[in-house]
């Protein structure tokens, strides 16, 4: 494939309501920070890619991406919106490279946001009911946190992994977010906050669960011609991987899906052993027991030694594999941005441009995300060096 | 099967599958993604094995599920392949495809779109696409925008709806595809008449694209594609003409080197009559005057045009399965002489804000 890098990226601050703006106005402001941040003219993009995942179902918007196409500076350009559920801005992002890589452009910018309602709030739990199949499924669909609660039961039955884990994960996950100025819950919290606040689905807690935020991210990707001579995170692996969300003997714990990404996504970056090749990992986490979930999809530590890595500190800021030191999906998820985030966020540590929240020099980073009914897996590896 | 080698240049559509156009069908989503993808797969000479990636074109507001590729996705083989859906017509999803064969990423990639109209109030469907806080309320839909423009057309082109309809209808009623249904002189909104509006029917379509000719018995060379969209504001648009479109049929040809002569056949999506003849005046393909005569001909539209069926996300899918019959020199009832070029298009958003043209050429 040929060479594409992250130019340029760009978020606005996420917050629980953001009544003041409309689709247009929620977009603009990230996709003028990216265009700003890569140093090129709005006319230099050549294409646009939208995501936003249930907008339409969720906030009755039919083709949203036509709606903000003026935003992105879209008009009578290649335009056009994916939607893969959580998972989508991840895969809007993924499309913009794969326009750049075909030769056909040199540079495409994807953003993605949604501002009438975040990933968790009632209208998106009422939305995500409608994911299931209106005969046999919907009937007994209990949106994310219910399936997401019986996904951290049986994580623990398989691991040993107790609530306390997954509760730690959950105060690094704030901490972070302290640093990060755009992210959405920042309050510090304490393991035993977090045990003991509300139950949604046991074992989900309140503070198990990611926030409801609005906000918005753009990125800008360019071919190595015209990258050259920029700050860029190069993409050197990329795979995004669907598969059915009911099928004989499937094991939602496992995670098929995710698991293949990252081979694929590896392989593709002639990357052998990420736990020693990444300095930084940015994962889709919307319950605190996935950062260990899909620490071991990942390849980051064996199955069922997640748990051990979180005690040892591994994945927090200062420890071995920071994992989400923007804070994560666990305090940001507008359901549409979160997994452009992790790409946003991992492309801004290669970069060196995370300021407070920079981890240190990172060589090489990995993004991450999930959505659909459990079944999407989007995975990137960037990396500061262009030869490969 | 997926690779991360060299790019490619060469991409070819290898196999098409439809289903029949319905009013209303009995089928679930699920039943006629499979049959229309099973038939592509069949007709491209591969296995469900052999398709790397899985890019599907679907809308979850005309689907009542949220994020509907979730369960589509089973009925189009894709355990542990490359996925992606896009909420446009089908065929920017082949455009999407395309540039992801182009990198070398895929090698052999299943596109499908699909629509149950019948299940829908399409109206209501169509305002949803107006912002909430200031068009929605005002009560814009899909047929006042087509109406808009199709006066805009009346008055700046000379256009006799009823010989290009009559002209459209002869070729849908030779047309197996399509649904056969008189319709009624009554006027819906003007200038539009009933029989001038699109007929939402039921319907399916998936291809097979793949970057290794060998590999597929009857290749049909995918020389170029490309999509534009116009302003999501429609008082940034001019009413009496279809911008995006020109720019989409101006750059599709642009990158295989062609004029609009050099092609044989136009395959275009037109939602009234008054939209095809904007059409082909825009892109300087005829004028309009002349347009029910090269009907009449088969050079556009010999599959009776998107009018008379409007499968909804899989209509610029149906056109290019079309244009892959036409190319292969099929036996088929409604061009029966084939043709080596054919440009076909595929629509979405109200008033058609985004158009996508995609040029196929006979294999060597």
């Amino acid at each position: 494939m040929r060479k594409v890098a992250i130019i340029g990226t760009g978020q606005i601050p996420h917050r629980s309501r953001m009544f003041e703006v409309n689709e247009q106005e929620l977009i603009a402001p990230s996709v003028r920070a990216a265009i700003e941040d890569a140093g090129i003219e709005p006319s230099d993009i050549e294409a646009t890619v939208f995501g936003s995942a249930i907008t339409s179902i969720q906030d009755g918007i039919e083709g949203v991406g036509r709606l903000v196409v003026d935003s992105m500076g879209g008009v009578l350009k290649p335009s056009f919106r994916v939607h893969t559920g959580g998972t989508v801005g991840a895969s809007a992002a993924l499309a913009a490279v794969y326009l750049v890589a075909s030769g056909d452009f040199d540079v495409a910018l994807a953003a993605a946001g949604t501002v009438r309602a975040g990933a968790s709030g009632p209208r998106s739990q009422r939305a995500l009911q409608l994911v299931g199949d209106p005969i046999y499924a919907r009937g007994f669909s209990g949106g994310a946190v219910m399936g997401l609660a019986m996904n951290f039961k049986k994580y623990m039955e398989k691991t040993g992994t107790t609530e306390k884990h997954a509760a730690m994960c959950v105060v690094d996950a704030r901490k972070n977010a302290g640093r990060n100025p755009f992210a959405h819950l920042k309050d510090e919290v304490t393991v035993a906050e977090v045990l003991s606040s509300p139950p949604l689905a046991p074992p989900v807690k309140r503070m198990d669960m990611c926030p409801t935020s609005i906000g918005s991210a753009a990125i800008v990707v360019a071919s190595e011609k015209f990258a050259k001579g920029k700050n860029t995170a190069w993409v050197k692996g990329i795979s995004a991987v669907g598969e059915p969300n009911t099928y004989p003997d499937r094991d939602v714990i496992e995670a098929k899906c995710v698991r293949e990404a990252a081979g694929r996504a590896y392989s593709m970056a002639g990357m052998e052993d990420p736990a020693k090749q990444v300095q930084l990992v940015e994962l889709y986490n919307a319950c605190s027991y996935q950062t260990m979930q899909w620490a071991e999809c990942l390849f980051l530590c064996g199955d069922g030694e997640a748990k051990d890595m979180v005690e040892k500190g591994a994945f927090s800021f200062d420890g071995k594999i920071p994992i989400n030191p923007s804070g994560g999906v666990l305090t940001t998820n507008n359901g549409s941005d979160a997994a452009m985030l992790r790409v946003v966020e991992a492309a801004v540590q290669v970069m060196g441009k995370g300021g407070e929240r920079q981890v240190g020099d990172v060589k090489n980073a990995i993004a991450m995300g999930w959505g659909g009914g459990q079944q999407f897996a989007c995975v990137f590896v960037l990396s500061g060096d262009a030869n490969y | 099967m997926i690779s991360a080698g060299g790019s490619v240049n060469e991409v070819y559509i290898a196999g098409a599958g439809l289903v029949p156009m319905k009013e209303k069908g009995e089928d679930s989503f699920a039943d006629s993604v499979y049959n229309a993808v099973t038939g592509a797969i069949r007709d491209s000479g591969l296995t469900a094995n052999d398709i790397d990636t899985v890019i599907d074109a679907g809308i979850d507001l005309l689907d009542g599920k949220g994020i509907s590729n979730t369960e589509l996705i089973a009925a189009a083989g894709c355990f542990l392949k490359e996925e992606a859906k896009v909420e446009e017509d089908g065929l920017t999803a082949l455009f999407y495809a395309e540039k992801r064969i182009k990198s070398g990423k895929s090698r052999n990639t299943l596109v499908f779109g699909y629509s149950k109209c019948s299940c829908v109030d399409m109206e209501a469907y169509s305002n949803a696409a107006f912002d909430p806080t200031l068009y929605r309320r005002l009560g814009f839909t899909e047929s006042l925008c087509l109406a808009l423009q199709a006066s805009a057309a009346k008055e700046k082109l000379n256009i006799d709806p009823d010989a290009l309809l009559g002209a459209l209808n002869d070729n849908a009623g030779r047309n197996p595809w399509m649904v056969k249904k008189e319709r009624s002189n009554e006027e819906i909104i003007s200038p539009l008449r009933e029989r001038d509006l699109p007929l939402y029917v039921d319907g399916a379509a998936a291809l097979v694209l793949t970057a290794d000719r060998e590999t597929c018995p009857r290749p049909v060379r995918l020389l170029s594609s490309w999509t534009a969209t116009d302003s999501g504001n429609l008082s940034l648009r001019q009413p009496d003409r279809l911008a995006s479109f020109e720019v989409a049929v101006a750059k599709a040809l642009q990158k295989c080197g062609l004029r609009t002569e050099d092609v044989d056949v136009w395959e275009l999506s037109e939602p009234t009559p008054y939209h095809l003849s904007l059409m082909v005046a825009g892109a300087s393909i005829c004028r309009a005057a002349e347009l029910p005569a090269l009907v009449k001909q088969g050079r556009v539209n010999p599959s009776g045009g998107a009018c008379a069926s409007t499968a909804l996300v899989a209509c610029g899918l149906y056109r290019t399965a079309f244009g892959a019959m036409y190319a292969r020199g099929e036996e088929n009832p409604f061009l029966p002489g084939g043709a080596k070029r054919v440009c076909v298009h595929g629509y979405a958003g109200v008033g058609m804000q985004t158009n996508t043209i995609a040029v196929l050429e006979a294999a060597q």
